[in-house]
């Protein structure tokens, strides 16, 4: 198995997600997504946390000159490396919404189907770099839940799990949220994959325009971060519900239990306003997400997960200072 | 609103189909279970509102689409009260015959009695149907047809009555009516219409039988002038003779004002103009019968052409044409005459030229005369003499005919009268030179006056031989001669003298420069001209002799006291000296001719018209005096001539000028009394109606709701369809 962090000019591309869908076992779509979200990224890539900086140490033979703080040496005439604050082992939370919606698919996979290879690769990526992962799966309560571990056979379970589990029930992010921020100790990176459909939405404030009200689901998140985790929310929408490509008379019906919602309608009609009311509900969860420092990551189910992937770490390793 | 075939109706039931197809006729949807049903809610409320107006209009839309068709083939129609006569819906040939004559220029209200005769004509040609012909026709005298054919493109009339204008000619709807009914002799259709536009006003009706002939067509009168106040004010008349008392340019003016309606009895501000100029204001005194006369005087310039402008003005009314009446009046030149009598009376009636210096004296304008006998006649007396009569001189010396001789080729006038004294043989001698024909044997037509002694007695003595031959006449005259212009067509002041003895003239070669301007009955002239040119081409006027064949008083004729010995005299003298005598020049009515001669002076005569047109004639410059009859005195006004001699200058000749007045018959607005006019004013009929039909409309109406609906599907299918 080739390791991670590939050299440039790598043959391994991103792969569609039907295309995955035609692999054999997760472990498979897992590295094959990993491999190709590698492309392009030149150094060996480490899935960082939000890395926060802690304290200047003065250099010694040994450490790390990538981490020499070059502004203060200009101001000391005298080398510093950064220090962060957790350099220790980081816990990661996998939190994936499976409920009824997130089985919605119309062309291609489903959004849990699209959501278990994101969470596969990480989990395998993680696995390999030896950071403690686990995996929540919920809908409205936490359905099954496997706590971070760098054992050995942490990455295999999970990607079990991630291959047998079907969409069903109502949502309830908030008390799965809740549930994370119990068991989560000390700080850790989450990562949510979610519709966030039939969540109560955040509300664009009317005095200014880049407050937002946040409901129930979205202050959990918020108080995630307060507490110091690092939060992810990857945003996964079948393409339908970003544009609407229905036509003739439909009868439209709400896919989770217990919700009698129809509509019969002309799609025609509708698609206009369709697709801006999906891009104005994307619009406020990325404006809640920023508002509450928590990164927000939008993808259509048709777009490769490698590329979404790709995009995320390699800002991460930005941000460390890694890229 | 009504319905021609209302039955029709039951196809409003289509009216229903949309809304069934809506309800019934939906479609099976498809199921879909959908995640994202928050944003499908979110987004049907935000085009609800649009939507379901857009679904509303589609179905009003589609609805009156199916409804307007049964109400299309139902043929509703509404009704309208209508300007014109109900005009039948079936083809038909119809003339529209106008009133356009002066009265139609009455204000009512907004507008005058012509525009509200255009309306209707434009609603009748509006109402007739398709397949009807019309023709357009005027009512005034001489006018030209504006669209003297029937026919079928109605739009011909419509810009025909557009263009036409009101005159001021006279009107003659006999004329006119017979015109019309000629017109539809021919047509095509059975049912024949004349539809007269008037005011109704009476003048113009005289001739019209009022029994309509069975088989012609329907006459139906329309009145445009019901409305219309019946008061008028009007000047009639004006008179202006020279006024020799206050001088050469002094005129007396009478002008004749008359009323109608409910106020005719009271004074009224009269103006007198002359060329333009207020120059004297004064007040007419209107009696009980609406009548008025006022008399101005004045004092004429006598310096320029001559011709004066005189007119008189009254207060405008609804009908101001007749507001106003102008006369143009020439300053006399004061012509030198000299009488030579030649058979002197001690009793004044009878002298031979009492009753011509009676009548000399009228000519005005200071005309001065000098009367002689033959043994006083000598070259001081006779010089600078415009005219000089020879009234039945016996024998004329040597001397004198060779003074009247040179008299006359300087350019003078010479009139030659006949007698008992005369000597043919003599004058045919001495005067032969300037005698226009020679003089033959002297013929008695009938006995002259208290020649039979019954005349005398009263009784018829035994014996007594009564001569009962009628007096003699004279022949129907030609009004084209200069001379005989002023007299009326059929010869009205002289037709009625009777001549009882007169000399025969011999014949004389035909010649250009000799006319016979009056005859007898019998054919023998009576008034003989004789022109002498000049020399040399403009050196000076021709000279002129007029021979009498008889008497100048009435010892052989009672020409001297018939009425139209005056102008005779008058005009005599002015033909001779060839200068203006002065008096009122020639006036007519507006549409009466006016004859004009183009004399050998010139070569080219025009007329300037008072709306600024000129008309034009020529003569070839061999042409014997060419003679023409204006007809185009369509306005009233001045009309000023000018001529060009054969040098092609141009000058003005006042002389000949004239004036055109409106036909007093029109100022009176008095209307027609005829049984129709009183049967409605009675019965006080309503407004005709007429049925205007509105499936055109509609039909217009559902092409346009199909086109819009098409348009509008189409927009929104656009619209939504993604790219």
């Amino acid at each position: 198995m080739p390791m991670p962090g590939a050299s440039p000019g790598s043959a391994n591309q991103p792969v569609s997600p039907a295309e995955l869908a035609r692999l054999a076992t997760m472990a498979v779509r897992a590295r094959i997504i990993i491999e190709g979200a590698y492309a392009g990224l030149h150094h060996n890539p480490r899935l960082g946390t939000a890395i926060e900086f802690s304290e200047h140490k003065e250099y010694a033979p040994g450490d790390d000159i990538r981490r020499i703080d070059w502004k203060a040496v200009g101001r000391q005439d005298r080398y510093y490396i950064k220090r962060f604050e957790d350099e220790s082992e980081m816990r990661t939370f996998l939190l994936l919404d499976a409920s009824a919606s997130m089985g919605y698919k119309n062309r291609g996979v489903s959004k849990l189907t699209y959501a278990t290879y994101l969470a596969a690769a990480l989990a395998y990526l993680l696995g390999k770099q030896g950071d403690p992962a686990g995996l929540c799966l919920h809908d409205t309560a936490m359905r099954n839940y496997l706590p971070p571990s760098g054992r050995a056979g942490q990455v295999r379970d999970m990607l079990q799990l991630l291959e047998g589990v079907k969409p069903s029930g109502n949502t309830d992010m908030g008390r799965a949220l809740e549930r994370i921020g119990d068991l989560a100790e000390r700080k850790s990176l989450i990562l949510i994959f979610s519709d966030l459909l039939d969540l109560e939405p955040p509300v664009q404030g009317n005095a200014n325009r880049n407050t937002v009200s946040t409901g129930p689901a979205a202050e959990h998140l918020a108080q995630l971060r307060q507490r110091g985790h690092d939060v992810v929310v990857f945003h996964l929408l079948d393409p339908d519900e970003v544009e609407l490509p229905f036509e003739d008379l439909t009868e439209f019906l709400a896919v989770e239990p217990g919700d009698t919602r129809t509509l019969l309608c002309e799609p025609d009609d509708l698609r206009e306003a369709f697709a801006q009311a999906s891009l104005d509900f994307r619009d406020r969860w990325r404006r809640a997400c920023v508002q509450a420092r928590i990164e927000y990551r939008f993808a259509s189910t048709l777009e490769p997960p490698g590329n979404l992937l790709r995009a995320f770490i390699g800002q991460r390793q930005r941000r460390s200072g890694q890229g | 609103m009504g319905l021609l075939a209302p039955s029709l109706l039951l196809g409003l039931i289509a009216a229903a189909i949309p809304y069934l197809v809506h309800r019934i006729g939906k479609r099976t949807p498809r199921p879909v279970l959908f995640a994202a049903m928050q944003l499908l809610s979110e987004a049907q409320r935000r085009v609800r509102a649009r939507t379901r107006i857009r679904e509303i209009a589609l179905l009003v839309l589609r609805t009156a689409a199916a409804a307007a068709l049964p109400f299309i083939f139902s043929r509703p129609f509404i009704e309208r009260e209508t300007l014109a006569p109900q005009v039948s819906l079936a083809p038909q040939s119809a003339v529209i015959l106008l009133d356009d004559s002066a009265s139609m220029r009455r204000k009512i209200g907004r507008l005058t009695s012509w525009e509200r005769a255009i309306e209707r004509a434009q609603e009748i040609v509006r109402q007739l149907s398709p397949e009807s012909a019309v023709a357009l026709v005027l009512a005034t005298v001489e006018t030209p047809t504006p669209a003297g054919d029937l026919t079928l493109e109605h739009t011909r009339i419509e810009a025909a009555l557009a263009t036409t204008e009101v005159s001021a000619r006279p009107v003659d709807f006999s004329r006119a009516i017979a015109r019309a009914q000629a017109l539809l002799a021919n047509a095509s259709h059975n049912e024949r219409r004349i539809y007269v536009i008037t005011d109704n006003q009476a003048s113009g009706w005289e001739n019209v039988d009022p029994k309509p002939v069975e088989g012609s067509p329907t006459v139906t009168v329309l009145d445009v002038g019901k409305t219309s106040a019946t008061d008028n004010r009007a000047i009639v008349g004006l008179e202006t003779i020279a006024e020799p008392e206050l001088g050469p340019g002094g005129i007396a003016v009478t002008a004749e004002v008359a009323a109608w309606g409910d106020s005719i009895e009271g004074k009224l501000p009269i103006t007198l103009f002359v060329d333009g100029r207020a120059v004297t204001q004064g007040v007419v005194e209107l009696s009980s019968d609406g009548r008025g006369r006022k008399k101005f005087v004045h004092v004429l310039p006598t310096d320029g052409d001559g011709a004066h402008q005189v007119g008189v003005e009254i207060p405008a009314d609804a009908f101001p044409l007749d507001d106003r009446r102008i006369t143009s009046f020439m300053p006399g030149q004061a012509p030198r005459i000299l009488i030579v009598n030649g058979d002197p009376r001690t009793e004044k009636t009878e002298d031979e030229t009492f009753f011509l210096e009676s009548a000399l004296q009228t000519v005005g304008g200071g005309v001065s005369i000098d009367t002689i006998l033959l043994d006083d006649v000598s070259a001081e007396l006779m010089h600078n003499r415009d005219v000089v009569f020879v009234a039945n001189v016996a024998t004329p010396t040597n001397d004198f005919a060779r003074l009247l001789i040179e008299h006359v080729k300087r350019g003078g006038g010479l009139f030659l009268s006949l007698g008992e004294k005369v000597s043919a043989e003599q004058w045919n001698l001495e005067l032969g030179p300037v005698l226009p024909q020679p003089i033959g044997l002297q013929r008695t037509a009938s006995a002259l006056p208290g020649h039979n002694a019954s005349a005398r007695t009263g009784y018829v003595a035994e014996g007594e031989l009564v001569d009962d031959r009628p007096a003699e006449r004279f022949a129907p005259i030609d009004r084209q001669h200069p001379l005989l212009g002023t007299f009326g067509a059929d010869g009205e002041g002289l037709s009625s003298t009777r001549i009882y003895k007169y000399f025969l003239l011999e014949p004389a070669p035909e010649t250009e420069h000799r006319e016979v301007i009056l005859s007898y009955e019998t054919g023998a002239p009576a008034l003989v001209e004789r022109t002498f040119p000049p020399a040399s081409a403009g050196a000076h006027d021709p000279g002129r002799v007029l021979l009498l064949s008889t008497t100048l008083d009435r010892e052989w004729t009672d020409l001297p006291i018939r009425p139209g010995f005056l102008p005779l005299v008058a005009e005599s003298v002015r033909r001779l000296s060839g200068a203006p005598s002065g008096g009122e020049t020639r006036s007519v009515l507006v549409g009466q001719p006016r004859p004009i001669t183009i004399g050998r002076k010139h070569l080219r005569l025009e007329i300037e018209k008072p709306n600024r047109q000129v008309w034009i004639a020529r003569r070839g410059i061999n042409d014997p005096d060419k003679k023409l009859t204006f007809t185009e005195t369509d306005e009233p006004g001045t009309y000023r001539v000018r001529a060009s001699s054969t040098d092609n200058t141009l000058a003005r000749l006042p002389v000949e000028d004239f004036v055109v007045n409106l036909d007093p018959r029109e100022s009176n607005p008095t209307r027609r009394n005829d049984s129709a006019v009183a049967a409605n004013a009675a019965n006080e009929q309503p407004a005709p109606r007429y049925k205007m039909p509105l499936w055109h409309n509609l039909g217009a109406a559902l092409i346009l709701l199909v086109l819009a609906e098409s348009v509008f599907s189409l927009v929104r299918r656009k619209r939504l369809t993604p790219v």
